[in-house]
């Protein structure tokens, strides 16, 4: 955003005389374009100090111990302090606004802090706001750990990295139903289950009820309390993984059903406040409960025969990633695909496409295609959000879908995809990466011939198959 | 033996030489600099060619990890640097002012390499300042057209680079062929 739309910056100057302040803000006004404007002092967000002025160090300590303002100090030698902005004189137009900018962040920085120190738990955070600019930090380290920091980063659930599941792991980790074998594709009509028959659902309704009212609500299920922070987007439990886990699985009968109820919590007791570590991001906490509610089987308000679509990736980083979750990711980013069809084009259990969907369709992510558009053919209007061009990815990848918006016989040869292989349908869903030009294919048979990997991209990827990527996912799990 | 060569770019200050140093499996190489402009308030120093990792898959495939510096003033670099490469890792610092202007900003240099290849974003610093959130990327990005990986990322987490890096390298090709 270019400074034009911003507001000018409140300054106030220091350590000028009556000339020097009058060209001073001049300068602001003229060759700065208004990036700031000259206040008085109680008014201004910065500071502007002419560190060559007799009495510039003390100021410089004064401001520094006094005020958490950025301060930018104009100087004919480098400055030793650590955490102002430094503008050598004679002063440049450029430099003076690079300054001016790197204050507008430290003071974005720092009013963001202040707004999440207001929502948040607030004892802690008002207590470290009124510390003090310590002098070994610059500025923006100093602005940053005290606001946001201390009651975010112990936080540690909400932060903790993702948890990689392999197939062996699955069973013991997220569970199964007994007496049905979710693989077997004769038992898919009774592998579905219904959320509200359990925890989840109850806990999904709260969300909701908490998101639409914007007030912190205790969920009361006669279990652990549970209190959901909408405007964080966080949950408070007072309950480890393995609890929650055996708690999801239980059927919520009609008799406990009713005994949940929900409401405000008015005041926040000052235990929940002290038990950071007990807060959860919200999409985190129901991607798991999902998982685990679900054991392998998908959501009943799914219709098994018809291809779902994924809106956008989940954060993998800080969710329970179950078995091949991101290669069922990629694939649906790329077309919509009904969950059998996941298994069989993956080559793997459908217990993992299940557990995946419930937990992606209970954050929301999971969409139905219509009947009507359940194939490719509007692919790319769809997913990319416009046609397909006469050439490169988008049309290959249309093309390689088997859909294409347009006939591929109306586009020229040497734009055209070139399908390397063709051998069967499964290759339709291809992504573009194995298509290349002939031209290209001509211009660069030597380098691919003699495996450098400074080959176009589509040679390349051509290359880097399902095995590459297995290999690297059992590296680094 | 294959190789392929993957780029990480984003702002001064983002994570991209923790990240390909968490990552890596030899020491990074890294043409670090002491910060003489602006870019000192931040660190003391900054990447000014390239930072260099390679990690190595069984059966003796390796993936080369390049960092780009990133000050604009050394965007002569970039083109360099993402000759032969197979996917760029976008990583983005949430306590900038502007995180979406560094997004767009990137995203639009590296258009025609994206569009070549894929992208996958990275957010770091989400623990200091968790506005914008991972949503509101989406937002932006849907609103630009694309839907690559977004995730919240700590550079210093091998798992978390890890699974950023495997998530543009799935989205590249989900494995079909297996």
């Amino acid at each position: 955003m270019s400074d034009k739309c911003k507001s000018p910056l409140k300054t106030a100057l220091h350590g000028m005389d009556e000339r020097a302040y009058k060209m001073m803000a001049m300068y602001l006004q003229g060759p700065c374009k208004e990036a700031a404007v000259v206040v008085e002092d109680l008014k201004a967000e910065i500071d502007i100090i002419d560190a060559d002025s007799v009495k510039a160090k003390t100021l410089l300590e004064q401001r520094l111990t006094e005020s958490a303002r950025p301060i930018i100090a104009l100087s004919l030698q480098e400055l030793t302090f650590e955490n102002i902005l430094y503008v050598k004189k004679p002063v440049k137009t450029s430099d003076l606004l690079f300054a001016l900018s790197e204050a507008r962040a430290i003071l974005s920085v720092k009013k963001k802090s202040d707004n999440q120190v207001n929502t948040c738990t607030q004892n802690t955070a008002s207590r470290q706001s009124q510390n003090p600019v310590t002098k070994p930090e610059s500025l923006l380290d100093t602005v940053k750990k005290q606001a946001t920091n201390t009651d975010e980063q112990k936080k540690t659930s909400k932060h903790q990295t993702a948890m990689q599941l392999d197939e062996g792991k699955f069973n013991a980790f997220i569970g199964s139903v007994p007496g049905l074998d979710v693989n077997d594709p004769k038992q898919f009509p009774d592998a579905a289950y219904n959320p509200k028959d359990y925890f989840q659902g109850y806990v999904q309704s709260a969300l909701m009820v908490a998101e639409a009212k914007k007030q912190v609500m205790r969920l009361n299920s006669g279990w652990k309390p549970l209190i959901i922070f909408p405007h964080n987007h966080e949950i408070w439990l007072d309950a480890d993984d393995k609890q929650l886990r055996a708690f999801a699985g239980v059927g919520m009968n009609k008799i406990s059903g009713p005994g949940m109820t929900l409401t405000p919590e008015e005041s926040i007791a000052a235990s929940v406040q002290e038990s950071l570590e007990k807060f959860h991001d919200q999409d985190a906490f129901l991607w798991k409960l999902a998982a685990w509610t679900s054991k392998g089987r998908y959501p009943g308000a799914l219709d098994i025969n018809r291809p779902v679509f994924l809106k956008h990736w989940p954060n993998f980083t800080r969710l329970v990633v179950t078995p091949h979750a991101l290669r069922i990711s990629a694939l649906l980013m790329a077309s919509p695909r009904t969950l059998p069809e996941i298994a069989e084009v993956l080559k793997i259990k459908p217990q993992y496409v299940f557990v995946f969907i419930s937990s992606a369709y209970a954050l929301g992510l999971i969409g139905q295609a219509k009947r009507e558009a359940s194939g490719s053919r509007y692919f790319c209007e769809s997913f990319y959000g416009h046609p397909c061009p006469t050439s490169g990815k988008s049309y290959a990848t249309a093309n390689a879908c088997g859909c294409p918006s347009r006939p591929a016989s109306f586009v020229g040869y040497p734009a055209r995809g070139i399908q390397h292989h063709s051998r069967n349908d499964s290759t339709r869903c291809r992504k573009a990466c194995i298509f290349t030009t002939q031209k290209a294919l001509r211009e660069n048979t030597c380098a691919i011939a003699s495996g450098d990997y400074s080959t176009p991209v589509s040679q390349r990827m051509k290359s880097f198959n399902h095995q590459s990527s297995k290999k690297l996912s059992n590296r680094v799990c | 033996m294959s190789h392929y060569k993957i780029i990480f770019t984003g702002p001064v200050g983002a994570g991209k030489t923790t990240a390909i140093e968490s990552i890596s499996d030899i020491a990074p190489i890294k043409t670090d600099a002491s910060a003489s402009d602006m870019t000192k308030t931040k660190k003391s120093s900054t990447t000014v060619a390239m930072d260099y990792g390679i990690m190595n898959l069984t059966g003796g495939e390796k993936i080369h990890l390049y960092g780009t510096p990133g000050q604009e003033r050394f965007d002569f670099m970039w083109d360099i640097l993402t000759t032969g490469g197979i996917g760029l890792i976008l990583l983005l610092d949430n306590t900038r002012a502007d995180p979406f202007q560094d997004m767009k900003f990137f995203l639009d240099s590296f258009q025609k390499f994206i569009a070549e290849t894929n992208v996958a974003i990275g957010v770091t610093q989400m623990d200091l300042s968790n506005k914008p959130t991972i949503n509101d990327y989406h937002s932006q990005l849907r609103a630009m057209g694309i839907k690559p990986p977004v995730f919240s990322v700590d550079a210093r987490v091998k798992n978390d680079v890890s699974l950023l890096v495997q998530s543009l390298l799935y989205s590249l090709d989900p494995g079909i062929e297996a």
